[in-house]
């Protein structure tokens, strides 16, 4: 019978074994647990950024196109939905959707004649990060908004602009844009670049005499009424030496611009209704008749 | 009578061994001192500020991104004077404060005649992470 000896020769070469593996987990556990988030948020802020960049692209298409009427051309621009994870240890992808949702947001005009209301769509990218905090783009009645689970914001204003000079009306000149699509191609979602498609498809304005009130029923109202509000007292109304001209009160879903009975508010109203499509494929309507091309 | 033999045959492994062992203890206890002694403080925060110099008004927007803390420093040079630390918490308004924090779509505004037409320094310092957020010189506009 083979007697076992105790021996200690392949001690040592176990120990550094034991004490290199232990180093190479330490180093890859800390670069996990700590370095990775921080890479990853940082990643997410900046396709944020870019999503941001995109949507200003988007609103030059619209703005331009609703400037130059000219229908059966459409323009192109892109919305990259997510980012993908690093290509070494492990973290997670960041998706996003990009809507077109229709009478989302309602702008209503109140005068001494009624009410009238316009139905407007949106075109709304939400994104679906896995680091960096949730945040949404919003192209609604010619405004992009940003917004995020604190709060929103204007991030690109839309044209609403006022004149006013102490003793005379005051002329107001507001540009609402509705999204409209034809067809189904109303929704996207993943993490890749794809296409949106403007065209311009029709124009109206309307002038309103002695307006009372302006309501915007959205879901971004406190954007909305910071924005409306701004423009408003830069432009000399509700100056403390000369008395009240307006108030404006949100609540859950809508915006309320009210003018004072001592003030007259002329409203021109530009309608433009801007066509639009996600994904490749375009399709014009022709007399009703939705045609793929 | 019988003689001792000179024999160095295992020398070099025996100096190998123990420099392999010398080598990697070093390393795993540098490794882990970085580790252990690491501060694991937070990044700076994305966050977008936009400021701007209107008259008499320093006005600093949050325009997306992590919330920040109402004790954020801005540091204010105007002028040649020396710089001023403000705490963003006292130039808020009431209704942006209700929350704790610095948000999104809320103002920073700090009103001064001494800005007007003069060279205006901000500096945002995050607290948190003791972090430069913003950093911009304006030229102040001559007002009305």
């Amino acid at each position: 019978m083979r007697k076992m000896e105790n021996s200690d020769d392949a001690v040592v070469g176990i120990v550094a074994t034991f004490l290199i593996v232990g180093l190479i987990v330490t180093v890859i556990s800390m670069i996990q647990a700590v370095y990775v988030p921080e890479w990853m948020e940082q990643t997410e802020a900046d396709h944020m950024e870019v999503v941001a960049d995109q949507f200003s692209q988007l609103k030059f298409a619209i703005d331009t196109q609703s400037a130059i009427k000219e229908p059966n051309t459409p323009i192109s621009t892109s919305i990259t939905l997510g980012n993908k994870e690093l290509p070494f240890l492990t973290s997670s992808r960041a998706y996003g959707s990009l809507d077109i949702l229709s009478d989302e947001c309602i702008v209503t005009i109140t005068n001494d004649s009624g009410s009238v209301l316009y139905p407007l769509g949106i075109i709304k990218y939400s994104s679906a990060n896995a680091y960096f905090l949730n945040q949404a783009y919003i192209c609604e009645a010619g405004a992009v908004i940003l917004s995020q689970s604190q709060g929103n914001t204007i991030s690109i204003k839309p044209a609403f602009s006022v004149s006013y000079g102490y003793g005379s009306d005051i002329n107001i000149s507001f540009t609402i844009i509705n999204i409209s699509t034809i067809g189904e191609k109303r929704s996207i979602g993943g993490y890749g670049t794809y296409p949106i498609q403007t065209e311009f498809s029709d124009n109206d304005t309307t002038v309103f005499p002695d307006v009372k009130n302006i309501t915007i029923d959205t879901n971004y109202q406190n954007a909305w009424q910071k924005f409306i509000n701004n423009t408003l007292i830069n432009s000399g109304l509700n100056h403390h030496s000369y008395g009240a001209n307006f108030s404006i009160s949100v609540d859950d879903d809508s915006m309320i611009l009210k003018f004072t009975n001592s003030t007259t508010v002329n409203l021109k109203l530009k309608y433009v209704k801007i066509n639009a499509q996600i994904a490749p494929g375009w399709i014009i309507d022709v007399k009703g008749v939705s045609k793929n091309l | 009578m019988k003689h001792k033999r000179a024999d160095d045959e295992a020398v070099s492994e025996i100096v190998g061994t123990i420099l392999l062992l010398g080598i990697t203890v070093s390393l795993f206890s540098v490794i882990c001192g970085i580790v252990l002694s690491y501060p694991f403080s937070p990044s700076s925060p994305s966050t977008n500020l936009v400021g701007m110099v209107e008259g008499e008004y320093l006005l600093i927007e949050h325009r997306g991104g992590k919330a920040l803390d109402l004790g954020t420093k801005v540091s204010l040079t105007i002028g040649d004077n020396m710089s001023e630390i403000k705490a963003v918490g006292d130039y808020l308004s009431n209704e942006s404060k209700e929350d704790n924090l610095w948000g999104i779509g809320e103002w920073f505004v700090y009103q001064d005649s001494n800005i007007t037409g003069k060279k205006v320094g901000i500096a945002v310092v995050d607290v948190e992470s003791d972090s430069v957020i913003l950093i911009e010189t304006f030229q102040g506009s001559e007002g009305c």
